[in-house]
């Protein structure tokens, strides 16, 4: 049961809550990773041929909360042993919401390869993945947590107007093609069919909640984009949601060739472009755009709308009615609560990244990446500083620090070791040696900003030294 | 193979993965819970109108839509009743609760009204409830009549009022009272009066208090 809770608490936070990226940037000059061709499609892998094992070739998580960190959730009390939440007797629920913004943030994304592969063909490398995403945001501002936690007093207004929720969950189809041109280019490109299974998209242009002992008035114009196949928001018939219905799946669906379509009909197109450019033997420069791209969900489409102004002034003593009828009664009433059919587009959160590294020795460089995110509320920037030590074609290391638009008190750590034919990887951008030791649970001190990626690949003719022996018995040098 | 049917494939494994979850179990996670909490919220509200009580063919009153009910009560009307109270609000600890009252009475007859907590155990009163600020007030005055009985409608005016329990009446409510006693009384008209079938009494109640929900993690 406590399991359960803990998973329910860390969901809130991690799965149902997230940064913008959907890409750790320690990956960007980790070759030896087979999936580095996702930071940047000109990246050519470091094997000819490597083949996702399947659902475990690469495992994407990201969590992200602006305001609070896990160890902001749970802490051990040292003189009971017991560990000890926000809502805990002995703990201070109104130094909790007084950490919360104005506006917070809370964004999870996982993403996992179901298929993947790819080889060189001479100056080319193509690659091939499917890729289920589920993607989540929530922006809530600090006043949703106070009325819900804290109360209300008389005459207080709680603006929720920026409330927006999305949710979407889509399968990507992704073919990647990099060639070489001369020493100093390789371009690449890698464009991408998307299957939209599933998308919650609510936006509140308006909300506001003003609260007396007498009166408590709801100012709403709201809308919901929601887009699940096979289930339809019952309305009655002047197009006003039927609220004493559930939504309902569809009966018409019987056969397979019906399910088949239904999960068909929410398509779309993404495409990542970039390019390195090596101007000298030891520099190199990069520019990526990735996730440009949109689905429109067509299949099952629906907008719900909730204009309008309520008041509630308590509960009417009437022998015939509940309670709840009334409410959702008055409600319909006095809110223009109405769905409507029709299609909607959502798009990808395009990124763009900058980058550049310097050899300093054959197998160790050091270089920065500029990174740019478009989601829906604006422009976001990050700056990371990285290096990469590879000793051999059986190890690499990466390590990274990302002090502008991070986090400048943790770095990042990439690990990627070839074990025979198996590559096993890990990534991730934000960690710290400061922790909290909660039971057997590290949670990271100071972290509100979770992202890992994971993996196991089969990997062949990783040995670029082997291949020269092979091709240049005659000569050799270790600088290759 | 069509492509849509790799895709429903391709669903069908990705649901399958995405029931899989990591949990992690915290055996010493303190299941405590208590949340500050305060609010100011209406309750409850009602319009009773005598012609509503007509429609609804109350024959045991004779009361036929249109009548004038003529009433005079010679001695004062008592009512009490006794109300066990049980387990209530023991997932609250109350600091206060403020009852806001409004009454707008256009009968002719008033109500007084006052509660008494009840320890059973000992058999005797811990304390009284005043639904009025000041003694000898009578909860809801009658409205003002002519000389023929009637409601002087023009003169009937709403009634404000608060009832506060501190933290110390709500925790003899909450934990040593078994029962609640409560005594209404209508008082004497004094003389005949006049009772028209759209008089009313217009009531709202609304609340303000704070405190602390306690409860249990695991009862959520």
């Amino acid at each position: 049961m406590k399991g359960i809770r803990f998973n329910l608490l860390f969901s809130i936070l991690v799965i149902a809550g997230v940064e913008l990226s959907a890409q750790v940037n320690t990956l960007y000059y980790m070759p030896g990773v087979p999936q580095s061709y996702y930071m940047n499609p000109a990246t050519q892998p470091g094997c000819n041929i490597f083949i996702g094992i399947p659902a475990i070739s690469s495992w994407y998580m990201e969590a992200y909360n602006s305001s609070i960190g896990l160890s902001d959730l749970f802490w051990n009390d040292p003189e009971t042993g017991e560990v000890l939440h926000p809502f805990h007797p002995d703990a201070d629920t109104y130094e909790f919401v007084e950490k919360f913004d104005d506006k917070n943030y809370l964004n999870s994304e996982l993403a996992f390869n179901l298929i993947s592969f790819g080889f060189r063909i001479r100056k080319m490398y193509f690659t091939f993945d499917i890729t289920a995403r589920t993607k989540e945001r929530l922006i809530y501002p600090d006043d949703l947590l106070d009325f819900v936690i804290t109360g209300n007093t008389n005459g207080e207004t709680f603006d929720f107007s920026d409330t927006q929720l999305e949710l979407t969950e889509h399968i990507e189809y992704g073919i990647g093609v990099s060639r070489t041109f001369g020493d100093q280019f390789t371009v690449g490109i890698r464009p991408k069919i998307l299957s939209g299974l599933a998308a919650i998209n609510w936006d509140n242009s308006h909300m506001d909640l003003y609260t007396t002992r007498d009166e408590w008035i709801l100012n709403s114009d709201a809308s919901a984009q929601i887009c699940v196949p096979g289930m339809t928001i019952p309305t009655n018939e002047d197009g006003t949601i039927d609220l004493d219905r559930e939504m309902e799946f569809d009966s018409t669906l019987n056969s397979f060739q019906d399910y088949r379509k239904l999960f068909s009909g929410n398509m779309g197109l993404g495409i990542d472009l970039g390019v390195h450019y090596n101007p000298m033997e030891e520099l190199q420069i990069s520019f990526s755009v990735l996730d440009l791209g949109y689905i429109k969900w067509k299949n099952y489409a629906q907008t719900v709308s909730l204009e309008g102004t309520y008041s509630y002034t308590g509960v009417m003593l009437d022998a015939d009615s509940t309670f709840t009828y009334d409410i959702l009664d008055t409600i319909t009433t006095h809110l223009d609560l109405e769905r409507n059919t029709g299609s909607f587009k959502t798009t990808l959160d395009p990124k763009i990244f900058i980058g550049a590294r310097y050899s300093l020795v054959p197998q160790f460089d050091m270089g920065f990446v500029h990174r740019f995110d478009f989601p829906k509320e604006g422009l976001k920037y990050s700056l990371t500083l990285m290096a990469n030590y590879r000793p051999s074609h059986m190890f690499s290391i990466s390590g990274s620090y990302t002090p502008l638009g991070g986090n400048a008190r943790s770095f990042g750590l990439g690990l990627s070791v070839n074990l025979g034919f198996f590559n096993v990887y890990f990534i991730s951008d934000y960690l710290t040696p400061q922790y909290n030791l909660v039971e057997d649970v590290v949670l990271l001190d100071g972290i509100n900003k979770y992202t890992f990626r994971y993996g196991v690949n089969l990997v062949f003719g990783c040995n670029q030294k082997k291949k020269l022996r092979k091709d240049k018995p005659m000569y050799y040098s270790d600088e290759y | 193979m069509k492509t849509s049917n790799l895709l429903l494939i391709l669903i069908v494994i990705f649901c399958f993965s995405a029931c899989l979850k990591e949990e992690i179990d915290l055996d010493n996670l303190s299941s405590e819970m208590a949340v500050e909490h305060e609010f100011a919220m209406p309750l409850i509200y009602s319009s009773l109108r005598i012609e509503d009580f007509t429609d609804e063919g109350y024959d045991s009153l004779l009361i036929i839509s249109g009548d004038t009910i003529k009433l005079y009560i010679i001695e004062d009307l008592d009512y009490s009743d006794t109300i066990s109270l049980g387990d209530i609000g023991e997932d609250f600890d109350f600091d206060y609760i403020r009852l806001f009252h409004s009454f707008t009475n256009s009968l002719p007859i008033g109500l007084d009204m006052q509660f008494y907590l009840y320890d059973s155990v000992d058999k005797q009163n811990l304390d009284t409830i005043f639904l009025t600020e000041h003694p000898g007030e009578i909860f809801i005055e009658a409205a003002e009549r002519n000389e023929d009985g009637l409601v002087i409608e023009e003169n009937v005016v709403e009634q404000n009022g608060v009832v506060s329990l501190d933290a110390e009446q709500l925790d003899r409510i909450q934990y040593d009272a078994s029962h609640i006693i409560l005594d209404a009384v209508v008082p004497s008209t004094g003389e005949w009066v006049k009772i028209l079938d759209h008089y009313s009494l217009d009531f709202r109640i609304s609340t303000e208090a704070r405190g602390r929900y306690i409860t249990d993690l695991d009862s959520i």
